[in-house]
């Protein structure tokens, strides 16, 4: 019974989330068609940026659902890590994130460079979170910064990624890791992202917690024991 | 008809076609928009100080962060606000969950549109 209602939040909260970018669409080409039938092609290239925003939007709750599904079905797969190209190469595939480019980001990896664990589960982690440090940056401040420390343990990973972003009202923070939880406005997914996060964790036997201070920023710690497995 | 609107959705594009659609319809007189709940309670606020015109019609979103539609609704309720009973809300979703339609309607509200708005069905309203 429990298992059908959650499938059912499930189904609708995800067909809402891709629904309303596609009825975005659907409705800028109305105004499209109404405007071109009066002879008025002014605004059709304003239309297709916004056309192309919500499609995009679309697209990364799509991408947020695969994610989840891979989590959920796919066994941990353990593989050699280089930490550092792992980061270095996310941080690269989010630098086309508005504002990337005005962010510090430093890598501080501590007690040896290669881990064991698994990839894919990794990068999602990373992606998740960093894209998250970026979006919600602080725009007032001129210096921000993402800092991602990484301590290698024998029998587990310790991974530090703050930011001096806006940071989460005190109320919402124990809620991020709740599915089809949206914190913000700025949020364009399904409310997925840190859901995945904490699942990926799970899955990877590790711990995730999050400490945040509106106006000061916000610190995500993540223990992975060593290998990807749990310990208990 | 000119008729001041708030439009109570976090997607701004969605925000910026129902403004259009209404200004196409010649219905809009002063168009608001907020980003969620919350936000939209603050405008009503500002209201009350004279700051902007009172809303007759309020386009609402159920699914937004921070304070959804039925939080609004239930909020919006509780507010000592003059002619507020004059003030005609509209859910305008992409929801297809039946159960959102019951809420709504247990929530005493008639009005409910799915998402993009659709010209026949407001001028339809706004005739009744």
């Amino acid at each position: 019974m429990k298992v059908n209602q959650e499938l059912d939040r499930f189904v609708y909260s995800t067909s809402h989330n891709l629904r309303s970018p596609l009825m975005s669409v659907l409705g800028l080409i109305n105004i499209s068609r109404k405007e071109v039938q009066n002879k008025d092609c002014s605004r059709l290239l304003e239309y297709f940026d916004m056309m192309s925003t919500s499609i995009e939007k679309l697209d990364h709750t799509l991408k947020e659902i695969v994610d989840y599904s891979k989590n959920a079905r796919q066994d941990v797969k353990i593989e050699k890590i280089d930490l550092q190209e792992t980061l270095q190469i996310c941080l690269d595939k989010l630098n086309y994130l508005e504002g990337a480019h005005e962010i510090k980001k430093e890598i501080i990896i501590d007690g040896g460079n290669i881990i064991f664990c698994d990839p894919d589960r990794l990068n999602v982690i990373f992606i998740n979170v960093i894209s998250n440090a970026i979006k919600y940056r602080d725009i007032n401040k001129k210096n921000k910064i993402i800092s991602i420390t990484v301590h290698t343990y024998p029998f587990k990973t310790s991974i530090t990624i703050q930011d001096n972003g806006v940071g989460i009202f005190p109320n919402y923070v124990d809620k991020v890791f709740d599915m089809f939880y949206r914190a913000s406005d700025k949020s364009n997914g399904a409310g997925l992202g840190l859901y995945i996060v904490k699942e990926t964790v799970d899955k990877l036997g590790g711990k995730i917690s999050i400490d945040s201070e509106i106006e000061t920023g916000t610190t995500v710690e993540i223990d992975i024991p060593f290998g990807g497995r749990s310990t208990k | 008809m000119n008729k001041n609107v708030l439009l109570v959705d976090d997607d701004m594009i969605c925000n910026f076609i129902t403004e259009t659609t209404l200004n196409r319809l010649g219905i809009a007189k002063e168009v608001h928009s907020a980003l969620n709940g919350q936000e939209a309670l603050d405008l009503l606020n500002s209201y009350f100080l004279g700051d902007v015109s009172i809303p007759d019609i309020i386009f609402l979103d159920l699914n937004m962060p921070i304070m959804d539609g039925f939080q609004f609704i239930d909020a919006f309720k509780k507010l000592d606000f003059p002619k507020k009973e004059k003030i005609l809300i509209v859910i305008l979703t992409s929801s297809i969950n039946p159960k959102d339609l019951e809420k709504a309607k247990s929530l005493g509200i008639d009005h409910y549109m799915t998402k993009p708005v659709n010209e026949e069905k407001v001028l339809a309203l706004l005739k009744n």
